[in-house]
Order: C-alpha cells, then structure tokens, then sequence
C-alpha cells in the first residue's frame, strides 16, 4: 500500500506557499529590510568615508520552498544580509552588534542575539532570522557568535548560503523529481515536529534534515512512502555508536562552507535520542507499508505525521459510529 | 438485563483470541494473538453491560515500557466518562472491547509509541501519589526556584508543601495561599534534556536507584550552576528538595519533586554519592497561568487585554468574575456604590464580602464594591490585575487605566446615564463599547456591542424623525409602574432576580470575547422570559424567539453619530 492519494492531500494541508502566504511573509520581510537600510543610511565603514550598504539574500526553506505551516502560527522567514564590506574592515561581533541595536529599538518585538543571526520576533507571531554576512569580494562569510561568546567564538566564518540553497534544488533537474523531494521534506518536517519537544536543542535542525534528505533522496514514481522509508532508513544509518556511553552519535556536515556538522548543537544525549526517533520512524514507515487495511495504514501514518495526515476515506467515522455498540460522545458538565 | 458472563465469552468468536480461563464470577484471563505480538491480559467486567470492562495486562515485563498502561497494569482504554454503550448488544460490547485491547496493546509496542508514554509520565503513577501545590512553571531552564516545607525544620522527614518562583514573588492574593506561612528553602529546578521513562515494575522498588539514573540526563552545561548552588549550600542536612523536569512532545513539561531525606545530617545527594537517603516522589498540582488557562478553557491570547467595566451592579459584577474566568488580563472596574445586606441576592458578590465584626483600628472596612470585587476576583483567579476605582465615570475622564481599554463595558442601566457615558466615551476616542441592562421584572434583557464610529447607544432611540424616548429594542411599554420599594422612597429599586442579571451578563461578556479575537460588533443580543408577563410588552417581545440577534445599524438622525 502506498497511500499516495492520502499523502497528497496531506501536503496540500501543510505545505507553506499559498500566494497570501508568501505574500504576507514577504512583506513583512520587506519592511523589516527596508527599515534596516533607512536605519543604517548614515553608517559609514570604520575608519572611512565609505557608506555601509548590503545587499539581501533569500535563503532558509523559504528560499528552498519546503516551508510547513508552522504550529501556533509562528512564522518564520530567513533571509540573509550581505554587507559590502571585507573581514578587515569591520569586526564580525561590531558589525553584528549594529544591526542587533539599530533593530533593538522597538517596544512592539523582541530581538534576540543568536549564534548564526540575529532573530527578530513580533508579538502577532512570526519571526525574521537574518544572518549577518561580509561580502568580501564574493567570498562570503558569516558573523559567527553569540554577543557574549568569547572573543575567539566571535569570528567571520566562511559560508555559502548562495550556494548551499542551489545545492539542496540541484537534487534533480525533472520537475516531478524535484517536486517529490520537497514534498518529502515537507513530510519530514511535520514528523519533527510532533516528535521532538521545542526545548532547547531537542529537535534536530531542519536543515540537518534538509541535507540528510537529499543526499538520500531516490525518487519512487508516485510512491512517496517508499522515497520516505529509503531516506529514512539511511538517515538512520548516519548515526554510530560511542562504544564508551553506549550512545548513538550523528555528524552530518554542510555540503559547502564553512562545512562543520549541522548538528553541532545537540548534546549526546539528544543525538542518542535522535535515533531512537529514526528508528521509530523506520519501523511505522514499513508498518504502514505492510498494513492490508488502508484505515489502520492511516492510523499509523498519523501517528508518525500527526492529526492533519486524513483518514482513508473508507473510514467514514459518523455513519459508523452510530452502530457502535458503545462510542466516546465527548459530552461533560 | 439478566446476562450470563459465560454465555457471553462460550459465544465469542474472534480469531485473535487463544483462549480464555474463568477466574470467578466477574474475572477472566485471557490470551491474545495479533501478527506480531501475543499478550496475557485479565478482565473483569462490573455492572456490565452498563459500564465497560476493565482490564490488567499481566505481562509484568512490559509494565513501565508501554503507553496507556499504569504501575499496576491497568490498561487504559477509553475516556470512559464520555461513553455511551448500546447495553442491548453485550455480546458485540465484549468483542468490540477486546478488539480495542489488542490493539492498544499492539499500538502501544510501536517505537513510535514511545511519546506517548513519556507524554503521560506523570499519569503512570497511580499508586500512593503524593501531590503538592506549585505556582511555578518550570521551562528547559536550570533554576534556584523557592519551596515551602513543614515547619519542624529539625524533623528527619519535613514535608514540602508549596512551590513558587521567588523571582515572581509569593502568590498571597490567591485563595488562602498568604497562609502557608511555613519555612522556606531554596531548591534546585533540573531540566533533564529528554523524556525519561518511568521506573518499571521492578525498579519501583528501588526508586532512589532509578532517580540517580536520571541524573546522567542533566545537560552538561548546567555543572556550573550545580556547583555554585552546592557551594552555597554546603551545610548538612536530614532534607533535600530537587524539581526534576523533562520536555514532553506536546508542550508543558513532566514535573516531579524529590524528597531525599536521611536520619543523619549529609550532604545534598547532588554533592556525594548517597546510598542511605529514602526517597519520596510528589507530583504537582499546577497553579501557573499558561497551565490553568488551557486547563481551564480560558482563552491565553486574552490575557495582555484589557477590559473596564462602568457600573458593579448585578449585572457588571457578574460581567467581571465572567471576563476573569475567561482569561481577561486586566480589569478596571468603576463604581461609587458600597455592598449592603440589599445586594447578597442579586449581586455578584455575597455574605463573605459583608463584614460583622466591630470596627477598629486594625480593621479598616472597605466596603466599596469595586474593592471587594477585586478581592473576590483576585483570591478566585490567579494573574490578573484589576483597577478598582471608587468614582464617578464623570470623575474619571483622564484616567490612564480608562483611556488604555481595549473594550468599556456599561452596566449602570439607567437610560439618561448611559445617553451621557455613550457621547463621552466618543469623544474621548473609546469607540469599542458594549452597554447591557435588564428589563424589569424579569423581562428580559439587552446587550449591544457597538462601534461608535458606526452607530452608537442613543441610535437605540432615534427614529426618522430624530430622538424619541422609545428604545427599539425595548420588550416593556413605557411609563408603567414598576420600581418597588419595601422602606420607604430610599429604598427604591427595581425588580429584577440574579439569574436576569447573569442572563444578561452572560451576552455581554459572549459579545465581550467576539469583539476581542472576531472583531465582532454592531450587534444587539437580546433574551427573554418564558414565563407569562404581568405588564404590557412591546411588539418585538411578541415577536422575538428566546434569544435574539440584531443586527445595528447607524441612524441618519442620529444627534451623537452626526456630530
């Protein structure tokens, strides 16, 4: 059983993309960029009379098009700011640090100094990640550092965002190939997400997953839970045992600059952890799969996906249940 | 109905089921295969048909390491509260029941059921569970966080009692809280970094060897934080208190405290390797806004709004305790009236809000109902804040806590008044209002909510000519008699039970929430009596259902809407 239709409709329920969507996000992506331009229009690089400018970037899923509704309505949009100046000319953290307070000045969001960027969180619920990059004469690197970090963690890292994002659409130069791999993304994503607590480094980063899952990626002719069970059963062969903790750890490196592994925050532990949610993955994958009955097979899948993966539609729940002979009405006082 | 339990089971034809033995007259054990798993399971069916059969999974292994299924092996089918059961067909409950089983049983071996166990830790738990009070929400946070203990501070087992965030302060305002005068220490809250399982069968023997177990999922990054609080509070000691926490998949956290208490003086069992401490485990009962809002139905986005109602009478009273359970954040509340032994059966507030006992310095009265009010409400809800202001709206028109309202609410009723409040609060730019008042003698009653850029409350009373004294929505004719005094002209009131005013009160609160997250307005709710009336009623009483809605709409004659 491949329960093609179903997955279907679920990625109609889930997908990110909607023309409104995008149209909402971007603006107010717009307006954040374009109120950084107006705030920095009399900066001048240290030591010169030369104007700070930057160009933007598009980058982050939506940039990739595997964006999922997110849970709450919390938005996010990643994009990157790519400031025409060199690693000599200004210091990664001061520079970093600019932006940090020229955007710090409004009482209606809050702005938090992270480790790759700086994240700009609104009360009606979304936020902008913007990465910080010096252009360096096309050899791009990123303002590395939290702003308390040590100096010697406070750097200009090389980074490739351009070139990571035209990596992950190079999966497949056929339409339906390239298609099918989003989609599963998408899939993925949601699986995350009902998994693995918001605290902290519990979950993995999308993008770890992002890249996992296209270095595995084998398209299944209109067969999506077969593409799923052949990534997932890979990802899960990523991981190796610490024969000392007994503990299963993973390193999945970026496939461009600076190249370090996407799961560098998760402790062992939550790598351990990790697998033994792949694993369980794996095997309701091969379940469904296995499943006769298309209902149970969808019961499964909502479990690996959550609620929004639809019922077959043979299990029509209101006929049925009037025969019951005993039925949870929901009632209470 | 007369039902034979071994007819029942002779009568079972269901593949799935090995075979079953007859313990006694009410218990069953049974034997179930599915693709891939079997299991040995007892039932025991009590006032069956009517109610389900429970059942034990005796598979002791297993207990601790499957979903829906507690310590004692009491498998965990159905929401059985909310259950209605076809009693006429036992033989197809009992099957359909042991189908359920099996396949809970099977669901809940999946890996992927995992989360689920974790997501009920606390609910495996069933056997002598200990709980206490905690107003503290604990987050993926290594904290020094505050807790209440027994008294006797010498004793070798002092019980915990109370938990809360000192960083907030102690919760006194809330029910009797400001009397857990006990002692207090500072205990460590411990976010493991995942989800643990619960001890199994076996190790809830040796829970202190379980609970060190737990200590190799401390984040690494927290030693530091660790040491610092151990280096403070170096001193030996017969009682340790750690909140442990870990994260569940579905938001809030698994919380539970470890009493570690020992007959010698140690040192904390974080500090050295303690093998003679004896262990209690207590689970809370969460006092923290998010947890008791979502609890309770109340709505958390409500919680930063901020709502003033003019006029505590019957019916705003009623309107403030309604919006507080709903999770309002902020109420002002304006009133110049004082509660009396008059009030206790129409108002909001009661008897324990009247005082008897003799004045004196040390008790100062404050009988205003604006300040009891804010008593009443604040001692039932916990996080709100609330403005009491013992005034006359006319004195308040500068008040910053007025001018800050997301909505107004009138409720004073009379008719002159609320023309005066209606052209104020336009003027002042409060355009969000919602007025509501009863009619008398149990009528009915009427709530609008209004945008006064739209229409307003004196648009009720205009027609194509211009103002007339008639309101539209009116259910009772002018100029009838119905005031009634019982002591003479002072004290003259107007007719009307508690349960008109909740009535009403109840639609203007309902409209309150549908402006806050709809936007919903320009909308009159009207309700009416279903008893026969005494006096002479409008046209639209005859006409209206028992429940009325009407639209509004801006009048051209309008004197306040034209200005």
């Amino acid at each position: 059983m491949n329960l093609q239709k179903e997955f279907e409709d679920f990625h109609q329920k889930i997908r990110l993309g909607t023309y409104d969507e995008n149209q909402t996000l971007r603006e107010k992506r717009d307006l954040l960029i374009d109120e950084l331009k107006d705030k920095l229009k009399d900066e001048k690089v240290p030591n010169t009379t030369k104007k700070l400018t930057f160009t933007k970037l598009d980058q982050g899923s939506y940039a990739m098009n595997t964006g999922i509704k997110p849970k709450d309505d919390d938005y996010d949009i990643d994009v990157g700011v790519i400031f025409d100046v060199t690693n000599e000319e200004y210091e990664s953290h001061k520079l970093k640090k600019l932006v940090f307070d020229k955007l710090n000045l409004n009482y209606k969001r809050t702005v938090k100094y992270n480790r790759p960027c700086i994240t700009v969180e609104y009360a009606d619920g979304y936020h902008v990640d913007l990465a910080i990059y010096s252009k360096n004469n096309e050899d791009i690197h990123i303002a590395w550092g939290k702003e308390n970090s040590k100096q010697e963690n406070k750097l200009w890292y090389k980074s490739e965002p351009k070139k990571l994002t035209k990596w992950v659409a190079d999966v497949s130069s056929d339409a339906d190939k390239y298609q099918q791999y989003r989609r599963c993304i998408r899939f993925i994503k949601k699986w995350k997400e009902k998994h693995f607590s918001s605290d902290g480094n519990n979950a993995p980063a999308s993008i770890g997953l992002t890249i996992q899952a296209r270095n595995y990626f084998y398209y299944h002719k209109d067969n999506y839970l077969d593409t799923l069970i052949y990534i997932a059963e890979r990802m899960k062969s990523d991981f190796n045992l610490n024969p000392e903790s007994r503990k299963m750890n993973i390193d999945v490196r970026l496939p461009v600059e600076p190249r370090k592994n996407v799961y560098y925050k998760m402790s062992e532990i939550q790598q351990d952890n990790f697998y033994e949610k792949i694993e369980a993955l794996v095997e309701s994958l091969k379940d469904a799969r296995n499943e006769d009955s298309r209902n149970k097979a969808c019961k499964i899948l909502r479990k690996v996906f959550g609620d929004e993966f639809p019922l077959s539609d043979d299990d029509d729940i209101t006929e049925c249940s009037k025969s019951m002979p005993f039925v949870t009405t929901g009632n209470s006082a | 109905m007369n039902i034979s339990i071994d007819e029942l089971f002779k009568a079972l034809d269901l593949p799935f089921l090995l075979d079953y033995k007859k313990e006694n007259d009410s218990e069953y054990l049974l034997r179930l295969k599915s693709k891939k798993n079997e299991w040995n399971i007892k039932i025991i069916l009590k006032g069956f048909p009517y109610f389900l059969p429970k059942s034990y999974l005796l598979d002791e292994d297993l207990i601790g390491f499957l979903a829906h299924v507690n310590e004692n092996g009491v498998i965990c089918l159905e929401e059985s509260d909310s259950i209605i059961i076809n009693y006429n067909e036992p033989l197809n409950i009992l099957s359909l029941y042991i189908e359920k089983v099996l396949e809970l049983l099977d669901d809940a071996k999946q890996l992927i059921s995992k989360d689920d166990l974790l997501n009920e830790f606390e609910g495996y738990f069933v056997n002598k569970v200990k709980y206490i009070n905690s107003f503290y929400n604990a987050e993926d946070k290594i904290e020094r966080i505050a807790l209440k203990i027994g008294n006797e501070s010498f004793s070798t087992s002092c019980k915990p009692i109370l938990i809360y965030d000192d960083k907030k302060g102690f919760p006194s305002t809330f029910s009797n809280v400001n009397q857990v005068n006990n002692t207090k220490v500072n205990i460590l809250h411990i976010p493991l970094e995942i989800g643990v399982l619960p001890p199994s069968k076996k190790m809830l023997l040796d829970l202190h060897s379980y609970i060190k177990n737990l200590y190799e999922y401390i984040p690494k990054n927290h030693s530091d934080f660790i040491n610092k609080f151990l280096n403070k509070k170096n001193t030996k000691r017969h009682n340790f208190y750690i909140l442990f926490s870990m994260p569940r998949t579905k938001g809030e956290r698994t919380q539970f405290l470890v009493h570690y208490y020992s007959k010698a003086k140690v040192k904390h069992p974080l500090d050295e390797e303690q093998t003679d401490f004896k262990i209690d485990l207590y689970f809370l009962n969460r006092n923290n806004e998010t947890y008791l809002k979502e609890r309770g139905g109340s709505n958390n986005n409500l919680s930063n709004k901020k709502i003033s109602i003019i006029g505590c009478g019957s019916v705003g009273s009623e309107i403030s305790m309604m919006l507080a359970k709903s999770g309002i954040g902020e109420l002002t509340l304006i009133d110049n009236d004082i509660l009396t032994q008059d009030n206790i059966f129409r108002h909001r507030l009661g008897g324990s809000s009247l005082n008897y006992l003799p004045n004196n310095k040390l008790m100062v009265i404050n009988n205003t109902k604006v300040k009891l009010l804010e008593t009443q409400i604040k001692k039932d809800i916990p996080y709100i804040k609330i403005n009491p202001k013992f005034n006359n709206f006319n004195n308040l028109l500068e008040d910053k806590n007025l001018l800050e309202s997301d909505i107004v609410i009138v409720a004073v009723g009379s008719p002159m008044e609320n023309i005066d409040i209606n052209m104020k609060l336009k003027n002042l730019g409060l355009n969000k209002v919602i007025f509501c008042w009863n009619e008398a003698d149990g009528v009915g009653g009427h709530s609008v909510s209004l945008d006064l850029e739209k229409s307003c409350y004196e648009c009720l009373y205009t027609n194509n000519e211009g103002f007339t004294n008639f309101n539209e929505l009116a259910f009772l004719e002018l100029g009838q008699n119905i005031s009634k005094n019982l002591t003479g002209c002072a004290g003259v009131f107007t007719p009307f039970s508690y349960l008109d005013s909740s009535s009403t009160a109840l639609l203007a609160s309902k409209q309150c929430i549908e402006m806050l997250i709809n936007n919903l307005h320009s909308q009159a709710l009207s309700w009416k009596t279903l008893s026969s009336v005494n006096l002479k009623v409008t046209q639209r009483f005859i006409e209206s259902n028992l429940q009325e809605v009407k639209n509004l709409e801006s009048k051209s004659k309008c004197r306040i809407c034209n200005e």
